[in-house]
Order: structure tokens, then C-alpha cells, then sequence
């Protein structure tokens, strides 16, 4: 048998690639560095979009609370300025006795149901915290209401018990004694958690622009230096594309925080000119109702009305600080209600000398406006060219407000959304210059 | 209030980190100058009377000294030329006393038994026209002895009338006409309430509302033989602020003068007077302690009334149905104190 025969196999060489050999793609190699640069600027562009969009949000969305919260705080103040008119309306009534003026009752009736159906839209839009106050003041609405009409039935049949439950029901609208509710400061607690809810969220509407002045400096200054680095590596004077997208991010930049300071002033100066003026405005209407309440109480206590005097005051104080009519040469007095309230003042005072001098008569008639004054002036016609003045300016004040506030946040909406697009060509451009220079090692 | 407000930042540029961080308009937290701070005045302690003193009558009031002069007549610096050039006798009255001083408000007037007897002094300073020379302020309770003493210089009165008990206290601080009417503390309950008496209410531990400053107040708190020592004694301002506890249920009765009670009952039938007299309250006409010229001339008019039927003219007007069904014969006066 023969031997197997046996058979080697050469070695063989190594195949011959027709590719050129893979280069290392490290990340010390200039290709390597372009396809990094591209994808920060890429991820740079996207944390912009997203970063500067919640930004300008934020701060459209706080602006949108102030508005919120100051419609809540003019609301409440209607609501206010609308009870103690009730009671002011009440207590003369009491004073006219049988003489009861069908359309003084109407009014009341009126604006007693005008408040009760705004604090049942005030509590929907309220939080926890509030809705205790205004279920308080619901609840307070109620009793007062109750006892008002205790007092005209009683007042009606010659009852002096009548005048007991008038001065109960006025001391439910308002007293000073801090352990005692009363409507007007469960009302007030709530308005002065939406002032503090309008200044809070003014605040974060000023901090809210941080974000889109970041990111977008951020990316502004990341596109300049790869631009400078791709100048050096290149000896390219410029890359268009990313040249365009620093251009375009600046001018958006320069738009959008144009566009946010502006939203954000116009909120400031809603808030500071004409909500305040409505604040002021409706603060000093409501404390010179809740006054011309205590002047009418004094004369139901006829002679004995000191303590409804120092009320008096104390409503008097809100209103002059108000109006800015405390000293003589204040600003207020230049104004229609300053000029309007002094007149009422002048009318109050003569009022309480009459009273206080034993005329009580004529300090009644005085205060009905049934007498002039000595100086001829109408103590009803003085108070209600005050109250008409001084509506006319919470109202339209308030209005103006609320316009202002609404036209800051509209705009936002459409920085938004052109900050994400913009954002978006950004990355899409700062990737294509990064894409010519790698191309050329293709 | 004013609101405050800070520059605005506003160009973009600057605004880099600028506007995030710039101050805001702010809204003050809370209503600036709304509450005053309350104050609580400190009062005298009120003089008491000693042994001696409340062993005497305390209805004894200064003897009138001949007969009413005439309102031309009147010595120089007596109280009544006084008044009378002012030109107004200022009085001190209840607003709410149904039957004694309360404001009608049908009519818009002070009106009353109290009342009439003032308009008889006024006339008697200022002529037949005289009560429109009254000037009447209302008072409390509690405020009638401290508008006598304060004085009518001083935005007190010259003379109350106020359903007020003549006691040997008051007399330390002001002086008494003589008695111009005889009242009984009696006790102000709902109807079907079930309580017939005072001692009724003390058993079962009810509450029992009283004014500030009134004898009525002053007896349930002494209590002496421990006669009211189970009550719950509710005070309130005025008389009428006991009519309204009871009606909104924080009360189960008042205390007060029959006269005063009577009133209370006439505004609400649901209530009703029950129990016997369980004090006696001799009413006075109060002026200045030291007014003593005056006190002569107002029990000199009183005494007058007495006699002449103007005083059983005024019960007949005001409490012949309510209190008895007849005129009743009006007290004797009693007299004999010296002049301090």
C-alpha cells in the first residue's frame, strides 16, 4: 500500500485590502474633534430650546398669576366696597325711621345680593388657605343680613331693641376688637394674601428671564469659540453657517429679551400704576362707606356716639392717607376725590358740632342731606361725588390693570415658540458648518 | 398705602443677568393705618359708703327753699342763671328704655316718662316753651354718674334722668332729687320657659343678663345670703342689649326694674315680667354733687308736680295699662340732708 500521500497548504499571504487602511478615530484627531464639536453644538442648541422655552413659560405663566391674583383682589374689593355701601345704606335707612326711601332698600338689597354672588365666584378661583376666610365672611354675610332686617322690623314698630341690633349688625361688617370676626377683615386677610400673591409672582416673572439669557449665552459663547477653533484649525476666515447661526442667535437674543423686559415692565408698571390706584382707589371708597356707616350710628346714638366717632376716624385716616389728603397742600386735594372727600369732611364735621351742640335735629337732616350746611354744602351730594369719583377710578383703573397684564403675557407665547425653532435652525446650522470641514477629510 | 417701585432694567443686553435679579413692583402685605392701638382706661376705684352713712335714708335730698322763682329771677351765680343764659339745659337719657327714655322712630324723638319730667325742669328754668331748650344726649348705664360728675363744661350733662336708682354710693358722687318714682327689681323670662321667680332661675344655674353699671347688675354680683350665687350673670351695655341676649338665646332671663322690664316685654310678646318686687329702686333726678342750689330748685318743681297733677298726668300717659291700671299716688318726697 502505497503511502498516503500527503498534502501541505501553503501559507497564504494576507488579502490585499482595496480600502485604505481605517484611520484611529481618537479623540485627539482634528475629524474626531469636529464630530465632537458638532454634537455639543447640537446638544448645546437642543438644552437651549428646551431650557430658554421653560424659562419664557415661567415667566408667562407668573405674569398670567399676577393677573390672576390681581382680578382676585380687585374682586374681593368690589365685594368689600359693595357691603359696607350695603351698611352704610342700612344705617341711614334706620336714621330716616318710617321714612324708609324705596330706592335707598332697592339699592341695598342689591348690592347685598351683588356680594353675595361674588364671594361665591372669589371662593371657586381661591385656595385653601383663603376659602376659610371667605366661607367666614359668607357665614358673617348671612348673620349680618339676618340682623339688619331684625333691626328695620323692630325700627319699623317704633322699637328701640331696633337700634341694639343695627349696632350688631355694623359691628359684624367691622369692629376693632381682634377677637371678634367681622367681614371686612376676613375680606382684607384674603386681599392681603393676593397682594402677596401678585408680588410673589412678580418675582418669579423677574427671575424667570435668567433662563433664556443663560442657555443662550452659553450656547452663544460655545459657537464663538468652536468658530475661533475651527479659524485656527482651518485657516478658513469664516464658516458661514455657524457665522449665521451666532447672527441669528444674537438677534434672538436680542429680541427675546427685548420681548421679556418688556412683558415683564409692562407687569411691573400694571401693577405699580393702575392696580394700585384701583388698590387705593377701592380702599378708600370702602373705609368712607364704612365712615358714613359710623357717622349715621353716631346720630342713632344721639349724644352718645363717641366710640362710632373714633370709627369715624379711623376710616377717615384710610381714606386722607388714600387720597394723600392728610396736610394742608397735599397732592389729593388737586384731585376730583380729594377735592370731593374734604367736602364730605366739612359737611361730617359740621354735622357732629350740631350734634354735639344738642341739635340733633338739624345734624340729621344735615347728614340725610334734607339741610345744607352753613356753608351751603350738601353733605349727600358731597359724599356722593366722592363715592362716583373714586368708583369711576377703582373701575377703570382695575380694567386697565387687567388689559396690561393680559396684553405682557401674549407675546410670551410666541417667544416661545420661536425660541424653540430658532434654537432648533441654530443646531441644525452650527451641525452643517461642522459637516463642510469634515467633509474635506472624507 | 403706597406701592413701591424699583427702576427697570430693560435692555437686553444689559438685562444679561440683570432683569432675572432685579427688584419688582411690590404690594404691601397689609393695610397700613387701619387699627389704631386700643387703649384701656384705667378707672378710679368708686367710693363706697361707710356705716354712718347707709344707716341713713339715702332718699333724704336737699328741702326746696321757698316757692319756684320765676325763670327772670333766678340768683346771679346759681346753676339755673347758668343754664339759662347757655341757653340750653343739657340732659343725660336713655335711648332705649321703652316707656321712660327711648327714641321713637316714628316720630324721631326722645320720648318717655324721664322725658316728661325733664321738659317740666325745663320749662321751669326756661318758660312754657322751654324743652326746646333741652339737649338730650343718651347715655349708658355705666356712663350716667361720670357725665354728672365730668359736668356739662366739660361734655358731661347738667341733669340725668335714667330710671337711676337712689343709693347711699351715688350720693358720694353726685346728688339726688327727691324720689320721683318708686320701681321694684323684678325678672324678664320667655314665655313657657317654665321659671317663675328669680330664685327659680338661681336653682337651675341659668343665665341671667343685667346691665353694666345698674343697681340690678351690682345686687346679682354681691349676692348677698348667697341668694344668686348659682347664676350666671351675663352684662351688657344697655338695658335693650339683655332683650336681644335673651332673644338670640344667650341669655335665659334679664334682671331690671319693673318699670324698665315692662318696656322689654311691650317689644316682645314671647317675654313676660314673673316674680314679685325683690328690691326697691326709688328713682332720682341726678345733677352735680355740688349743685346743691340746684337740687332745691328741681325737687321744688317735683314737689309742685306732685301736687298740681302734672306728675300723675305723666304715669297716666305712660304706664296706666302697663305697670297698674290706675294713677297711682306718686312717692312722698323725703328730705333733711344737710349741704356739704
Amino acid at each position: 500500500m502505497p503511502p498516503a500521500a500527503t498534502t501541505t497548504t501553503p501559507p497564504q499571504p494576507p488579502p490585499l485590502s482595496t480600502q485604505p487602511p481605517a484611520r484611529r478615530l481618537t479623540f485627539t484627531s482634528t475629524p474626531a474633534r469636529l464630530s465632537v464639536l458638532r454634537a455639543v453644538f447640537i446638544v448645546l442648541a437642543v438644552v437651549f430650546a428646551v431650557v430658554s422655552a421653560f424659562g419664557v413659560n415661567q415667566r408667562a405663566k407668573a405674569i398670567d398669576h399676577v393677573s390672576t391674583a390681581s382680578a382676585q383682589l380687585l374682586a374681593l374689593q368690589d365685594i368689600q366696597v359693595r357691603i359696607v355701601h350695603a351698611d352704610a345704606i342700612a344705617s341711614s335707612s334706620y336714621l330716616r325711621s318710617g321714612q324708609e326711601d324705596p330706592a335707598q332698600r332697592t339699592a341695598y338689597l342689591d348690592e347685598i345680593s351683588k356680594a353675595g354672588d361674588g364671594l361665591v365666584a372669589v371662593s371657586a378661583a381661591a385656595g385653601a388657605g383663603d376659602l376659610a376666610q371667605l366661607s367666614e365672611a359668607s357665614r358673617l354675610l348671612g348673620s349680618y343680613v339676618g340682623l339688619v332686617e331684625q333691626a328695620r322690623a323692630n325700627n319699623r314698630q317704633g322699637f328701640p331693641v331696633g337700634a341694639t341690633y343695627q349696632r350688631q349688625a355694623n359691628s359684624i361688617i367691622s369692629n376693632a376688637d381682634t377677637d371678634v370676626p367681622d367681614i371686612v377683615s376676613s375680606l382684607q386677610t384674603v386681599e392681603a394674601s393676593q397682594r402677596s400673591q401678585v408680588n410673589h409672582n412678580l418675582a418669579t416673572a423677574h427671575r424667570a428671564g435668567i433662563w433664556l439669557h443663560l442657555s443662550g449665552w452659553l450656547l452663544f459663547i460655545s459657537l464663538a469659540v468652536g468658530s475661533w477653533w475651527l479659524w485656527r484649525t482651518f485657516r478658513r476666515i469664516v464658516n458661514i453657517p455657524i457665522a449665521v447661526a451666532l447672527l441669528v442667535l444674537f438677534l434672538l437674543l436680542l429680541i427675546g429679551g427685548t420681548t421679556q423686559a418688556g412683558a415683564v415692565s409692562d407687569a411691573d408698571s400694571a401693577v405699580g400704576n393702575q392696580l394700585s390706584a384701583a388698590d387705593d382707589a377701592a380702599q378708600a371708597r370702602a373705609a368712607a362707606f364704612e365712615a358714613r356707616s359710623q357717622e349715621a350710628l353716631t346720630l342713632i346714638n344721639r349724644g352718645n356716639g363717641a366710640a362710632n366717632e373714633v370709627n369715624w376716624q379711623r376710616g377717615d385716616d384710610v381714606v386722607r392717607t388714600e387720597l394723600d389728603i392728610r396736610e394742608p397742600g397735599d397732592a389729593g386735594f388737586q384731585t376730583d376725590a380729594g377735592r370731593a372727600y374734604n367736602n364730605y369732611r366739612i359737611a361730617h364735621a359740621e354735622i357732629r358740632d350740631l350734634d354735639n351742640k344738642g341739635n340733633w335735629d338739624a345734624a340729621v337732616a344735615v347728614s340725610l342731606g334734607e339741610q345744607l350746611t352753613a356753608s351751603n354744602a350738601d353733605a349727600v351730594a358731597a359724599f356722593d361725588e366722592f363715592d362716583k369719583t373714586v368708583g369711576q377710578l377703582a373701575t377703570s383703573e382695575g380694567a386697565n390693570a387687567s388689559a396690561r397684564l393680559s396684553d405682557a403675557v401674549s407675546p410670551m407665547h410666541t417667544l416661545r415658540n420661536l425660541v424653540v425653532v430658532v434654537a432648533l435652525l441654530i443646531g441644525g446650522l452650527a451641525a452643517l458648518g461642522c459637516g463642510q470641514r469634515l467633509r474635506e477629510y472624507r | 398705602m403706597r406701592w413701591h417701585r424699583r427702576p427697570l432694567v430693560s435692555l437686553a443686553l444689559g438685562s444679561l443677568v440683570v432683569v432675572a435679579c432685579s427688584g419688582s413692583v411690590r404690594l404691601p402685605g397689609a393695610i397700613e393705618g387701619e387699627v389704631p392701638p386700643t387703649t384701656t382706661a384705667i378707672t378710679p376705684a368708686a367710693p363706697t359708703c361707710t356705716a354712718a352713712n347707709a344707716a341713713l335714708n339715702p332718699q333724704r335730698s336737699y328741702e326746696p327753699q321757698g316757692p319756684l322763682p320765676s325763670p327772670e329771677n333766678f340768683p346771679i351765680d346759681s346753676t339755673m342763671a347758668k343754664i339759662r343764659t347757655r341757653g340750653k339745659l343739657i340732659v343725660g337719657v336713655s335711648g332705649d328704655t321703652l316707656l321712660f327714655g327711648a327714641r321713637n322712630p316714628l316720630k324721631n324723638q326722645i320720648e318717655g316718662f324721664d322725658i316728661d319730667m325733664l321738659k317740666e325742669v325745663a320749662k321751669a328754668i326756661f318758660g312754657p316753651d322751654g324743652e326746646s331748650n333741652i339737649s338730650y344726649k343718651v347715655i349708658t348705664y355705666a356712663d350716667r354718674l361720670p357725665n354728672l360728675e365730668a359736668g356739662p363744661d366739660n361734655g358731661g350733662v347738667d341733669i340725668v334722668a335714667h330710671t337711676m336708682t337712689i343709693n347711699c354710693n351715688r350720693w358720694l358722687r353726685i346728688a339726688f332729687s327727691s324720689t320721683y318714682f318708686d320701681a321694684g327689681q323684678r325678672v324678664l323670662v320667655k314665655k313657657g320657659s317654665g321659671f317663675k321667680n328669680i330664685d327659680e332661675l338661681n336653682a337651675d344655674k341659668a343665665t341671667v343678663c343685667a346691665p353694666e353699671g345698674s343697681t340690678n347688675i351690682d345686687l346679682l354680683r354681691r349676692n348677698e345670703g348667697n341668694r344668686f350665687g348659682q347664676l350666671v350673670v351675663l352684662a351688657k351695655p344697655d338695658v335693650t342689649d339683655c332683650l336681644v341676649a335673651m332673644q338670640q338665646g344667650e341669655a335665659d332671663g334679664a334682671t331690671g326694674d319693673d318699670t324698665v322690664l315692662a318696656g322689654l316685654a311691650a317689644q316682645d310678646p314671647n317675654t313676660e315680667v314673673v316674680g314679685d318686687k325683690f328690691t326697691d329702686e326709688p328713682y332720682g333726678l341726678g345733677m352735680g354733687k355740688d349743685n346743691v342750689d340746684f337740687v332745691r330748685f328741681v325737687n321744688t318743681v317735683i314737689a309742685d308736680m306732685r301736687t298740681d297733677g302734672r306728675w300723675s298726668a305723666i304715669y297716666s300717659k305712660w304706664l296706666v295699662g302697663v305697670l297698674s291700671d290706675t294713677v297711682i299716688d306718686p312717692p312722698p318726697a323725703i328730705y333733711g340732708r344737710e349741704a356739704p
